[in-house]
């Protein structure tokens, strides 16, 4: 059976990112801002007021969920971690599969046109 | 001193966002304050807080509603207290009416000489009538006495008969109509302001009073809107449950 996620796409650009940081790993809040600017090479910074407005509504549509804390030495008590469901992970899928389209549609349209 | 800021931004979050996400903010604010500059995440925590209570928050509609009335009532009520005397602004009391007019009846029989005293107690609108006839003075007290915006309908009751005004304040004058069952007649009556004090026993306080009123329609409006904002504060009105593994 083929779901349909479209009520849940397109993606704003905080969601898509913030989905993205969390596909390889579970991370806390912090790392998902670095996460960010690593994959977009600085030119898109979430802020944390951004971040976990997000945040909330992704795990509000059960999108993300909180994960077991990651025991480790001077882990900061105040820090929570995050990770996709298997809904989450479907959703991006569906995001990266519709923007792959996007794509190849710009690409064809602004390919150079030959002189004639 | 920013880290304070940035806390008490976190604080004005409504209370939901901030149980949840607060500490994390904070935490955030700590371990990136050196890399990112104090004013980006300050920055980032203004346009958060507007963002939770303009969007996210559904309080802000019950707060909107609530503060519309009430300043709707306290501008009324001031407006009242500065404007009450004038006739332009007739809000909550119609106060310019109060007082002691004097003018004439006319009639196809003659012109009349009147005074008429005008007042209001506790909401009631009394008055009477002074007629200086040829038999001497008779006062009379004027009955039903109706007051919409700037017209005034009253009548007296006299042995002869009913006798119905109908008139319009305009400025300080009062004139219009009046019409008898008895053997009066009907004829016009125009009056003008004598005194704006002299109001008629038991009336004399009615101006005072509408301002007493008006005063405390505006502090109990204030005091209402304090608590309902107080209230919004400290309870989330959002049935929003995320739905996590803590």
């Amino acid at each position: 059976m083929i779901e349909d996620f479209s009520p849940f796409l397109p993606l704003s650009p905080a969601s898509l990112h913030i989905l993205l940081s969390l596909a390889g790993e579970d991370r806390h809040g912090y790392g998902i801002m670095q996460e960010v600017a690593r994959q977009t090479d600085g030119q898109y910074k979430l802020g944390p007021g951004t971040l976990y407005d997000n945040l909330q509504k992704l795990m509000t549509q059960g999108i993300v969920q909180e994960a077991a804390r990651k025991a480790s030495a001077g882990d900061d008590p105040r820090r929570r971690y995050y990770r996709l469901t298997t809904l989450g992970r479907d959703i991006l899928g569906a995001e990266v599969s519709r923007l792959e389209v996007v794509i190849r549609e710009a690409r064809q349209h602004l390919r150079p046109r030959r002189a004639t | 001193m920013t880290r304070l800021l940035y806390q008490w931004l976190l604080w004005l979050h409504p209370p939901f966002f901030r149980r949840e996400f607060a500490g994390e903010m904070l935490w955030i604010f700590d371990s990136s304050v050196a890399a990112e500059g104090a004013p980006a995440l300050l920055f980032d925590g203004v346009a958060s807080l507007a963002r939770q209570w303009l969007l996210r928050s559904g309080s802000w509609k019950i707060a909107a509603a609530l503060a519309g009335g009430l300043v709707q009532i306290t501008l009324g009520g001031f407006g009242m207290m500065i404007f009450g005397h004038r006739q332009s602004v007739q809000f909550l009391v119609t106060a310019p009416y109060a007082g002691v007019w004097s003018g004439s009846l006319r009639s196809p029989a003659g012109s009349t000489p009147v005074e008429l005293a005008l007042g209001r107690n506790r909401g009631e609108w009394l008055g009477s009538l002074v007629v200086d006839g040829p038999d001497g003075r008779a006062q009379s007290d004027l009955l039903d006495i109706r007051v919409r915006r700037d017209l005034v309908t009253f009548r007296i009751a006299t042995p002869a008969g009913d006798t119905h005004f109908h008139g319009r304040l305009n400025g300080e004058t009062l004139s219009g109509d009046f019409e008898s069952s008895g053997d009066v007649g009907s004829g016009r009556w125009e009056l003008a302001r004598a005194s704006p004090s002299a109001v008629p026993r038991g009336a004399a306080v009615a101006t005072g009073i509408d301002n007493l009123v008006a005063i405390t329609i505006c502090l109990v409006a204030c005091i209402i809107l304090a608590v309902v904002l107080l209230s919004l504060w400290t309870r989330s009105f959002t049935h929003q449950r995320i739905h996590s593994v803590r």
